[in-house]
Order: C-alpha cells, then structure tokens, then sequence
C-alpha cells in the first residue's frame, strides 16, 4: 500500500502514514479552515489500511500543539478505526504527546484514552522531539 | 441522506439515520424487529451522546487554551509597549546627553584654537604698536603738524578694541564650527555602520 504523506503548515499537522517503515505520525498543530478537505484523505487512506491489510502491527503517534473542534472529532475518528484494527487481533498502540506545562493537551490526551479501548501512552514530550 | 452526508467525520452518524429512517418508513416488520432496532438506536445514541460529551469537553478546553493564550499575549504586547516607551525616553535622555557632551567637546576645542588665536592677536597688537610708532604716527604728525613723540597708546588703541571686540564672535564661530565637523564625524559613522550593516545583511541572506 502507498504511504500517505503531507507536510507540515501553520495550520495542518504533519501526517506520514507509512506502513512499509511501520511509521504513523502526526505532529503539529491542527486547525485547518476546511478540516473535511484535509482529514477526508487520512480517513479515506486509514480505512483502506485496515480493510486491505492482513496483519500488521501499529503504532500512531499523535503530537499536536493545537487542533479545533473540528479535528477533534476526525482524530476520535481515526482513533475508532485504530481500535477497528485492534480488534481485528493485530497489536495496536496510541502514543499521545504533550508538553510538560501543557495540561490542556494532557487531558485532552486523557479523555481519548478514556473513550477508545485501545493501549495508549500518554507521554510527555521534550524540546528535542 | 442526512445532511454534511459528504463529511467523513460524520460517515458513521449519517448511516445511522438513514438506516433507521428505511426502518421507520417501513411497515412490514413485526413489534420484535421494531424492538431490536430500537434497542440498536439506542446504543448508537448512547455512544453519540459519549463522543458529543468527549467533544464538547476538548472544545471547552481548547477555547479556554486560546482564551488563556491570547490573555498572555495581550499581557507581553502590553509589557512590550511599557518597555518600548521607556527606551523611547531612554533614547531621548541619550541623544539629548550625546548631543551635550558634543557640544562641550566643541567648547573645550574652541577655547583651545581661542587661546592660540590670542597670543597671536597680542604678538599682532605688538607688531602694530612697534608699526604705529615708526610709521603712522610720522605720517599723522606730518599731516596735522602735531607732535606725538613716542606714545603710541591713542593711535593703536581702537585697533586693539576692534581685535579685543572680534574674541566673543570669534570663539562663537569656532565652537559652531568644531560642533559642526563634530556632528558631521557622527553622520558618517553612523551611515559607515548602516552600510556594512546592509553589507553583512547581504551577505548572510545570501
């Protein structure tokens, strides 16, 4: 399957969604002025991933600075396909980052941890990521 | 189709309504069919109202994350402007302070350059005290059949008041003259730096 790439904005994280490196990362900040024009491809790309995809193993990494309302329901999004996948028997792991004096971005890490039953790690991040 | 049919986030919310409003509409199903697919909607709407609570809370913290942001920012633009008034007032203080201790420079200089022209005005005075008595005084003499012998006071006397009256114009003149070169120094320094300022400038862009 081809890997998904799309560089970093001011507005939009930066996705690379590459299974044969077994890399799945967002980083940045999330608040596109159209976040169906951005996210549709990701979803589109994620479902695909897990319908096509016999056996793979996966571990996202999510490390946002900001997103609206918006991207936050297309992150629960993503987050339920990760656990569609994880409950097809593959091992699945979420890792969230935040800033040590970002509690917002913690909680909000929190709250998806408490609404998907999928293995997630709540780390927290330094300067040098 | 329910409407934002078209949005993905939505996919799963949207075939919900439009797999229950076919069953709704349809009225060939017994009360056990109606009553299983009751029991689903509810589900569904029991994980609609978990993920409105989930999002509804991030939104509230996101906008308080904003709103506390842009209090800060606020904050710093407000301590950035105290800061930059009072180095507006600083830079005032300095340029008034510079423009002084140019202006003293100028002074000092002067009264150097004033202090020479002086021994040089008293050798002249001298010259012309020694010049009135072997040829002016002749001349007057002559002319108004007078004798002046050797006093030669009177006859050089308003040619030193007039040397003596030049000193205040003269050291006026100088010290504008010194401050002038001295402020013209400054100028070109000052467009010296802004010059391999550009150049260093230029250099680093490219």
């Amino acid at each position: 399957m081809n890997p998904l790439y799309i560089n970093q904005t001011d507005e939009t994280p930066n996705v690379i969604l590459d299974p044969s490196a077994n890399k799945f990362v967002f980083i940045g900040n999330s608040y596109p002025e159209n976040s169906t024009k951005f996210y549709t491809p990701i979803l589109n790309w994620m479902r695909e991933f897990i319908d096509m995809s016999q056996k793979q193993d996966l571990a996202v990494d999510f490390n946002f600075d900001y997103f609206n309302t918006s991207s936050a329901k297309y992150i629960l999004e993503i987050l339920r396909l990760i656990q569609e996948h994880n409950n097809k028997g593959n091992t699945c792991l979420i890792r969230w980052y935040y800033f040590e004096d970002d509690t917002d971005m913690l909680e909000a890490g929190e709250d998806y941890q408490a609404t998907i039953s999928v293995p997630f790690e709540i780390v927290q991040r330094s300067d040098s990521f | 189709m329910s409407k934002n049919s078209n949005d993905v986030a939505y996919t799963r919310e949207n075939d919900v309504v439009d797999k229950y409003r076919s069953i709704s509409e349809d009225t060939n199903l017994s009360s056990e069919e109606y009553r299983t697919a009751l029991l689903d909607v509810f589900k569904q709407y029991e994980r609609l109202l978990e993920d409105t609570k989930l999002l509804t809370t991030l939104g509230d913290r996101l906008q308080r994350k904003l709103r506390s942001t842009n209090i800060l920012i606020k904050q710093q633009s407000e301590e950035i402007q105290d800061i930059n008034a009072g180095l507006h007032q600083k830079n005032i203080e300095l340029k008034l302070t510079i423009d002084e201790l140019t202006r003293a420079k100028a002074s000092r200089k002067a009264q150097t350059y004033l202090l020479i022209i002086t021994f040089l005005i008293f050798m002249l005075s001298e010259y012309l005290e020694n010049f009135f008595d072997n040829n002016i005084n002749r001349i007057v003499e002559y002319v108004l059949s007078v004798e002046l012998g050797t006093n030669t006071f009177w006859a050089s006397l308003p040619f030193k008041i007039i040397l003596l009256l030049l000193f205040k114009p003269l050291e006026g003149w100088l010290e504008r003259f010194f401050l002038r070169q001295a402020m013209d120094k400054d100028k070109r320094e000052i467009l010296k730096k802004v010059q391999s300022d550009q150049v260093e400038g230029s250099v680093t862009s490219s």
